[in-house]
């Protein structure tokens, strides 16, 4: 009963936080808009109703751990687009389409890179991570290693990528919402930590992949609608689509003071990649940064354990790249679209040439130029879902790595009393939901751009090389396998501080230290080259165990002989 | 606790001595360093080629507006997806069936 009471209480909140504040919406009452967004709320508040009476039937049912971690078992396609709903984030819906909208083709290399990080994923790690874990991506890098230091480690890093992710997410969120409903800043950010409590707390896993995969289908659906109506637009012709797209940017280039031909030059850099790769060192650290860190981020790991076996885990891979590629696809149309259809609009963009309401209102501005209001209000309540489903599934990895790995398997030694172990996993919840919401104010203010590109580079420096040398290395040691992850990740950390995302826009010093936009060109080989050297050198006696305990990881990692179902408790 | 409960030593010794587990894990490694060593140098090619060479990858595709850029892009997205499912496919295919057979079965 008691989500439901709960979901009356955060739909009035919603109500009342729009209806007191009707006067304070002139923001966006300058774009063709004016008051509330009522068709946005009603249907975001459907969403909310509909994930709360599954949160409702789901908690009736999360009983034990194992229930509370994988939701009890789904199949490999339920699961491939709940990883979908999980890794889309309204980051990459607005800004790759906002990036292609003002840059043209660069939004495409971004996206690329977030898919590039699947099949490796797929190939390296999937199916042996499988057969050898049970709830989080530690129990399979610990496995055959002293459990202490090395899931202390998984858990440590599992937090810190999880934390800089949901700042990102959380701020994203406000901005967004306080835009798109009308609701105020905190108002928005304390409806997003609270809902996504409620999903984790009573729901758990189950509750968590249910939101992300009507998530998921939600934006495949909104996306796929929005691209169908640009191309009626253009003819169904990509050709006329892009033409048109350089005739818009030739002439907004032409307005802009400059001659026929630098106008016609300019209109055409849409079509190539531009200012975005400065220097080759940057585009492939970044680019690896993507591709490795995509391997190592815990709520994408932990969504392996949803699935019976490897097979299945394979399949939700598939169809996790399936989907994911083709979101991308079309968000790269929606880009194109949004130049031809609101470039000349002044409902959306101001005489400067800026889009109303911010840089990533391209796809919303491009909903309302489509379906009006009403499209535009379901756009906004996908968008607001889409956060919602990231934020789960965030505190649902990190409430694991606190609950499963550190409380279950260092404090209590493997030994834990199940009831508890449920208990800290939901009070690390509400702990973290709290916390979330008061780093979102903290940060409010905050250039928190980096965050993401941060977390993906700590995923890539600290857990992929972890995964890939306890799973594939014979020779690795406990040592190796804790300290040499743990140098990854403070070099991945460091290297980013002295980078110029944060020591010249943050700290605001002239020059920086570290001059590329990302560390993982340097910090992954660091971080493969500390676990080897520290393993080859560890001739502790607990190595030698590691060691001889590898032949029987590797088999069960390559049979599934041992595989903890997640339907089977 | 994951480390796991009581293990089947005489049902791994098998596993281990039979030539088909050896053959199966060697077949599927190979299988996914191949793929993986595909994936890795078709997208460090693609992004070195965007970091060198800007005017190959602006330049339009016959007399139309389409970029070389927007191909490749577009086929990378394509080829991405394209190597998951031949992975997938045989994995779940041949190699589970393998797997299978060696486990349902001792080797003759």
């Amino acid at each position: 009963m008691r989500p439901l009471v709960w979901s009356a209480g955060l739909l009035a909140l919603v109500a009342f936080g729009t209806g007191a504040l009707g006067a304070d919406l002139a923001p966006i009452g300058s774009v063709a808009r004016q008051g509330p967004n009522w068709t946005a709320i009603a249907m975001f508040a459907g969403f909310v109703a509909v994930t709360l009476w599954i949160t409702a039937a789901a908690a009736r049912r999360t009983r034990s751990v194992s229930d509370f971690y994988t939701g009890g078992g789904i199949t490999g396609f339920q699961n491939g687009l709940a990883m979908a709903g999980d890794y889309c984030s309204a980051a990459s819906f607005l800004g790759i389409s906002a990036q292609i909208f003002n840059d043209g083709y660069d939004g495409l290399i971004y996206a690329i890179g977030f898919l590039v990080g699947w099949p490796i994923v797929l190939f390296l790690i999937a199916e042996k991570l499988r057969n050898l874990g049970r709830y989080t991506f530690a129990d399979v890098v610990s496995y055959r290693f002293m459990q202490g230091p090395v899931r202390s480690f998984s858990a440590a890093s599992t937090l810190l990528v999880v934390s800089f992710y949901l700042i990102a997410q959380m701020v994203g969120a406000g901005q967004l919402i306080q835009l798109l409903f009308g609701l105020p800043y905190l108002y928005a950010i304390v409806v997003v930590g609270g809902l996504m409590m409620i999903y984790v707390l009573f729901g758990g896993m189950r509750a968590t992949s249910w939101v992300q995969i009507i998530k998921a289908v939600m934006l495949l659906c909104g996306a796929t609608l929005l691209v169908f109506g640009v191309m009626a637009h253009v003819g169904f012709s990509f050709e006329a689509l892009f033409a048109t797209a350089v005739e818009v940017k030739t002439r907004v280039a032409l307005d802009s003071g400059l001659s026929p031909a630098e106008a016609a030059a300019e209109g055409r850099t849409i079509m190539g990649p531009g200012g975005f790769i400065k220097d080759p060192i940057s585009a492939l650290s970044f680019g690896f940064a993507l591709m490795l860190g995509t391997a190592g981020l815990p709520h994408i790991l932990m969504r392996f354990f949803t699935v019976p076996d490897a097979r299945e885990a394979r399949k939700s891979i598939l169809w996790a790249t399936v989907w994911i590629g083709y979101f991308y696809l079309l968000t790269f149309i929606l880009g194109f679209g949004a130049i031809v259809m609101i470039s000349f609009n002044p409902d959306y963009v101001d005489p400067a040439g800026l889009l109303r309401g911010g840089n990533n209102m391209a796809v919303m501005h491009l909903a309302h130029a489509i379906g009006g209001n009403l499209f535009l209000g379901f756009i906004s309540a996908v968008a607001f879902a889409t956060i919602l489903a990231v934020v789960a599934g965030l505190t649902l990895s990190a409430a694991s790595a606190v609950s499963h790995d550190i409380y279950a398997s260092v404090i209590r030694k493997g030994a834990a009393d199940p009831v508890k172990e449920l208990r800290v996993s939901r009070i690390t919840t509400v702990l973290l939901g709290l916390s979330a919401i008061v780093l979102g104010i903290v940060f409010e203010t905050q250039n928190v751009a980096f965050m993401v590109s941060l977390a993906f580079a700590l995923a890539a420096s600290g857990n992929f090389p972890v995964l890939i040398m306890s799973l594939l290395w014979k020779d690795c040691t406990t040592k190796g396998a804790a300290w040499g992850g743990g140098l990854g990740l403070l070099t991945a950390f460091g290297l980013t501080v002295l980078s110029p995302a944060i020591w010249v826009e943050v700290l605001g010093f002239g020059q920086a230290v570290f001059p590329y936009s990302s560390p993982a060109l340097f910090s992954v080989p660091v971080a493969f080259l500390a676990i080897w050297v520290i393993s080859v050198l560890d001739r502790s006696p607990r190595a030698a165990i590691d060691r001889e305990g590898y032949a029987g990881q590797r088999l069960r990692s390559e049979t599934g002989i041992e595989v903890h179902g997640a339907a089977a408790h | 606790m994951t480390v796991p409960p009581a293990h089947d030593s005489a049902l791994e010794a098998r596993i281990a001595a039979d030539p088909r587990y050896v053959a199966l894990v060697r077949d599927r490694q190979r299988f996914s360093w191949i793929l993986t060593a595909i994936t890795v140098i078709a997208y460090t090619s693609f992004i070195s080629l965007i970091a060198f060479d800007k005017p190959f990858m602006a330049r339009p595709i016959g007399n139309g507006t389409t970029s070389m850029a927007v191909v490749l892009g577009v086929a990378m997205l394509i080829g991405i997806v394209a190597i998951t499912i031949v992975y997938v496919v045989r994995a779940n295919g041949e190699f589970d069936r393998r797997l299978a057979e060696l486990l349902a079965e001792p080797a003759a």
